[in-house]
């Protein structure tokens, strides 16, 4: 059981880990091949993985509305619409125009309502986030100021200083940051992902503690 | 003078209920709707270098990449410089190629409604010849690479199952170096690597203001040219002087700013006099 | 044999992984730990746990909408699944119920599966249920899930680490909503801005890949963090090398290094 569960696991995990860190600097065709293959896979893994998660759906949602809990009816919905959309997919195929109308008609302007949101729960969280309490917080809230003030169109027409200034911080003191910060988590996901491979990293398939080889 | 009191407006700035902020936002936006302010708009040097980079760098029959690294979120943000390039290519009279790489297909939606607004309208393009959607890909920066060396690795075959053999465009397609430039809407960096630095086709990137300081290194170094957010979105629809969504979106875009900004330096006076009442005290 | 241009950058990985081996093999004989600078955002992880278990109400999970182990996504992934894992045997430990909203079916199973091996290991095996890890099939999905989620249950500690996108400013006000304790930590730079305003705590870009050495409070974790600090100091002195060298005139290191 422990081999199953922990052995192969890793054991797949570095063998196919370490062929596709190879074939990115070795130029051996049979790594190549072998690495390409195993990409491939992920590839039909992710399928098998979405299946996973439509059934956790279904059940999650059949459960709700046999037990009759709390808004039940939505459930019930849910299992529908989604029902409908896999069978109008598998019978007229993905590409025509029932499907396409499905989604373009139900699930676009539902997304982008939920993306709307953000802009609301931006200018909540802009309210809250730039109290100015500290001197640390004058700063995070100048730089706020200036970067929205560029960003929008009136903003340099109102004082043209507004566009210069804005200009300086997003070159000079943001992408400066930006790259120590970009190098530095390069180097943490090498670090990680070496460490994955060679086992001092057990990112949950084990019990236990977090690092620990073996 | 009784500071126990009930709250006077400098407390209740400093203590809005997030419900009226949410409202003020939206009474905004639909009053610059309902009667547009059309606000001016200046061009910034940003947007001036990428547009005549694509003016004086695309020729006739060049083909270019479209690639879509983001979903359906963003669009509204993306999207007015996603029809206004797309425009700009067609009087450039280029051939265009769509892709999109982001984690589920679903911006094969938006490569539709662009191909619907854009390309379908003129009769002068025709499918397959001038334009053509390859869709969906997995794999992102992998695939980035392999499309660079070899674009039939990736794609056999267009979104709508017609094989690579059937498409006249195809003939000229081999891979990076048949593409006279790409633009990458989305914070895919892999197209910088791959295409710009291993095969020097010159990148141009378009997405949300958010998350331009990602962009910012690669653009500070000279490594692509930067259309960062709606506004920049607008001003390039500008520039190729056909109307679209941006420029209008720009009313409200301004006002909500000032908005917020008004909002959070009132909250700060709010904050400050409660600060200097209790200290008095 | 090696790719045209990668193979000093092949050798620089062989480095990285050697002094991650050597400084972790190093703690383990000396059995200590030494000094490893606190990191806030990961010490609040037992306060936040803490105040969840007083209110008797769950924390919440999220690895963002851009969570899956496609290129670019794979390590603040892996980096959330190390996170969570703790989170989840810690509040598991306290009997805390544990909630969960995932957007892509890989990271799900894989949640799925760290939260019911952490309940197992703190001998809870009860506080793991199936039904409180959450799938969503996409990110708007997912904020809407998550909408519902902080409402009608209202946690007290929302942990909102891996890759987040634009979705990082409405989870975070959501959480702010039900008046949650909550952790943020992402690697992309600009979402991380959106976290630093809505969440108490925050893991700042790299913090979250040493979250994982740093929590387990042993040798080994502290090893791994100083071979990553040297590796990090090795490419910074190949940079100012670099840069040096290029203001002379010369492309020595640009060229080796294959760019």
């Amino acid at each position: 059981m422990r081999f199953i569960r922990r052995d192969l696991p890793y054991t797949i995990l570095v063998v196919f880990g370490t062929l596709a860190l190879l074939s990115y600097y070795v130029a051996i065709p049979a790594i190549e091949a072998v690495a390409g293959t195993s990409r491939t896979w992920v590839v039909v893994i992710g399928a098998f993985a979405v299946f996973l998660g439509a059934l956790n759906v279904i059940r999650t949602h059949a459960v709700r509305a046999y037990q009759k809990k709390e808004n039940w009816w939505l459930s019930v919905w849910l299992v529908f619409i989604y029902f409908s959309m896999v069978i109008a997919g598998l019978l007229a195929g993905t590409g025509s125009a029932q499907y396409k109308w499905m989604y373009a008609a139900m699930y676009t302007p539902l997304a982008q309502g939920v993306v709307g949101t953000l802009g609301l729960f931006l200018v909540s969280a802009a309210y809250r986030a730039f109290k100015i309490r500290t001197s640390e917080s004058l700063v995070f809230f100048l730089g706020f100021f200036l970067i929205a003030v560029r960003q929008a169109s009136i903003g340099p027409l109102l004082w043209p200083g507004f566009e210069i200034i804005g200009n300086w911080v997003t070159l000079w003191p943001s992408t400066g940051t930006m790259r120590a910060v970009t190098i530095g988590l390069a180097i943490g996901t090498v670090a990680l992902a070496l460490r994955t491979l060679a086992r001092y990293e057990k990112i949950g398939l084990e019990e236990g503690g977090i690092v620990g080889g073996g | 003078m009784n500071l126990t009191a009930s709250k006077n407006i400098w407390d209740k700035l400093g203590d809005l209920d997030r419900r009226i902020l949410f409202w003020a936002v939206v009474l905004i936006i639909a009053v610059s709707l309902i009667h547009p302010l059309r606000l001016p708009i200046t061009v910034s040097e940003r947007v001036k270098e990428a547009y005549n980079f694509v003016e004086k760098a695309v020729k006739p029959n060049d083909i270019v990449l479209i690639d879509l690294g983001t979903g359906l979120g963003p669009m509204p943000e993306t999207m007015p410089g996603l029809l206004a390039i797309t425009r700009h290519l067609m009087r450039l009279q280029a051939r265009i190629v769509f892709t999109t790489g982001y984690v589920s297909p679903e911006a094969v939606v938006v490569i539709e409604e662009v191909m619907d607004k854009t390309l379908r309208k003129d009769p002068k393009f025709v499918y397959g010849e001038h334009y053509v959607n390859f869709g969906w890909y997995t794999g992102g920066g992998t695939a980035i690479r392999r499309l660079a060396s070899n674009w039939k690795d990736v794609f056999t075959r267009d979104w709508y199952g017609t094989p690579n053999e059937k498409l006249p465009i195809m003939k000229d397609i081999t891979g990076a170096d048949s593409f006279r430039l790409v633009w990458h809407v989305g914070p895919e960096t892999a197209w910088v690597t791959y295409w710009k630095l291993g095969k020097r086709v010159p990148v141009l990137v378009t997405y949300m203001a958010l998350n331009i300081p990602t962009w910012l290194p690669y653009y500070a170094a000279g490594d692509i040219y930067l259309l960062g957010g709606q506004r920049e979105n607008a001003e390039y629809e500008i520039l190729v002087g056909v109307p679209g969504p941006g420029v209008p979106a720009m009313d409200y875009q301004s006002l909500g700013h000032l908005f917020v900004l008004g909002v959070v330096v009132l909250g700060n006076l709010g904050n400050i006099r409660r600060k200097l009442r209790r200290e008095q005290q | 044999m090696f790719v045209q241009g990668r193979t000093v950058e092949f050798l620089l990985i062989l480095i990285f992984l050697a002094l991650q081996v050597v400084f972790i093999q190093r703690a383990i004989k000396k059995k200590e730990v030494g000094y490893i600078r606190h990191i806030v955002g990961l010490d609040a992880i037992e306060e936040i746990i803490g105040r969840a278990t007083e209110m008797g109400k769950p924390i919440h999970l999220s690895p963002g909408v851009y969570a899956g182990f496609g290129p670019g996504y794979a390590g603040p992934t892996v980096a959330a699944l190390s996170i969570f894992s703790y989170v989840s045997s810690l509040a598991a430990s306290k009997k805390v119920p544990i909630l969960a909203s995932v957007n892509d079916a890989s990271s799900y199973a894989a949640i799925d599966e760290a939260v019911r091996l952490a309940c197992e290991s703190a001998c809870s095996p009860e506080s793991y249920r199936p039904e409180n890890i959450q799938y969503y099939a996409y990110g708007e999905a997912l904020l809407t899930g998550v909408f519902g989620t902080m409402t009608r249950m209202k946690p007290a500690g929302n942990f909102l680490i891996g890759p987040f996108g634009w979705d990082a400013v409405v989870q975070g006000e959501l959480g702010a909503y039900a008046n949650a304790m909550q952790l943020g930590g992402t690697d992309a730079f600009s979402n991380l801005s959106m976290l630093a305003a809505t969440c108490d705590f925050l893991l700042i870009g790299e913090e979250i890949f040493a979250a994982g050495a740093y929590v387990s409070k042993d040798p080994k974790g502290a090893g791994a963090l100083r071979g990553q600090d040297v590796s990090k100091l090795t490419a910074v002195v190949i940079l100012v090398l670099g840069a040096l060298l290029w203001l002379a005139g010369s492309k020595l290191v640009f060229n080796m290094l294959g760019v």
